[in-house]
């Protein structure tokens, strides 16, 4: 029990770290944004990102490949960037629409969160189904209320 | 009525994201965070490139005359990529997401504070506080199995992408 608990604490712990190392990665893309255009500031990051990734992968994996390949995983979860694309897309409209960069923000957030906690409750894209317990969603709505306080003012 | 089509395109936009994500870390669970994250940033990359230039045309932009650090952005994305790969079959999609989020939003307010000051003060440390209780609440939360150890019986071999 403690050790999962201490697991917890560290994957939590690396998760809000890793929330801001976005921060930075947005705000850096912001800049390169206003130069070129949002679609082509995600294009040059995801080139980039490619070797970036490859790098980070043959470092930390030890492994001789060429190419980080498993046959034993699903096809479908290779092409998962695919949809990244897609977001561009649509962020890109919405944020150019009537409700502004504000309101994009806070719904992309408010539908992401709601997707990532039914895809734990349903067990979907082969992800394990997961208990909601009251204490789960306290931390939601501490966290959510947090973050929407600080983007709306 | 127009706004309505917007903001179910930008609601609709998080799902997606949501997805997005799940998938790679699924896809994670086989070939590591790491190469997960290269897939997605080739995938993102040849999606974007297809479609970018036919749809917006190339910009007017002096591509030499952009300072080097920013494209240190795509560096950081590859990180946070594996880091998130890492952390949402261990904790949970909803659990990764929502703090990732608190992170993302916290730390950018501090960015906002050092470039230009303006910040509203009081929202933002209500904000805050009611993010590390948000933290705290969740450190003392019981977690069931790692998604990585049902991903590890699933598979004979320990494969790192061979």
């Amino acid at each position: 029990m403690e050790g999962i608990s201490i697991k917890n604490t560290y994957y939590s712990t690396t998760a809000l770290a890793s929330g801001a190392l976005l921060a930075l990665a947005i705000f850096l893309n912001g800049r390169l944004a206003v130069r070129l255009s949002p679609a082509w500031s995600s294009l040059v990051v995801h080139f980039v990102g490619i070797f970036g990734s490859w790098f980070l992968w043959r470092i930390l994996s030890r492994s001789g490949g060429l190419l980080p390949y498993s046959s034993y995983v699903p096809r479908w979860a290779y092409l998962g960037g695919l949809g990244g694309a897609v977001i561009v897309f649509f962020a890109n409209t919405t944020v150019n629409s009537v409700i502004g960069l504000v309101g994009s923000l806070s719904l992309m957030i408010l539908g992401f969160a709601v997707f990532a906690i039914l895809i734990d409750i349903n067990g979907w894209l082969g992800m394990p189904k997961r208990h909601i317990s009251p204490g789960d969603l306290l931390q939601v709505l501490c966290l959510m209320s947090g973050s929407f306080l600080i983007i709306l003012y | 009525m127009n706004s309505l089509v917007f903001i179910s395109l930008a609601l609709f936009n998080g799902f997606l994201i949501a997805g997005v994500r799940v998938t790679n870390a699924k896809l994670g669970m086989y070939v590591s965070a790491a190469g997960a994250s290269f897939w997605n940033h080739l995938t993102g990359f040849l999606a974007l490139a297809l479609t970018v230039p036919w749809l917006l045309g190339v910009p007017d932009a002096d591509f030499n005359g952009i300072p080097f650090y920013l494209y240190l952005g795509g560096l950081l994305g590859a990180v946070y990529i594996a880091v998130n790969n890492t952390v949402i079959p261990s904790i949970g999609a909803g659990r990764s997401t929502v703090i990732v989020i608190a992170g993302q939003i916290m730390f950018g307010a501090l960015l906002d504070f050092a470039g230009t000051g303006m910040t509203a003060v009081l929202p933002s440390f209500l904000g805050i506080t009611l993010v590390v209780l948000g933290m705290w609440v969740g450190y003392r939360a019981k977690l069931g199995i790692p998604a990585v150890a049902i991903a590890q019986q699933e598979r004979p071999d320990s494969a790192n992408g061979k």
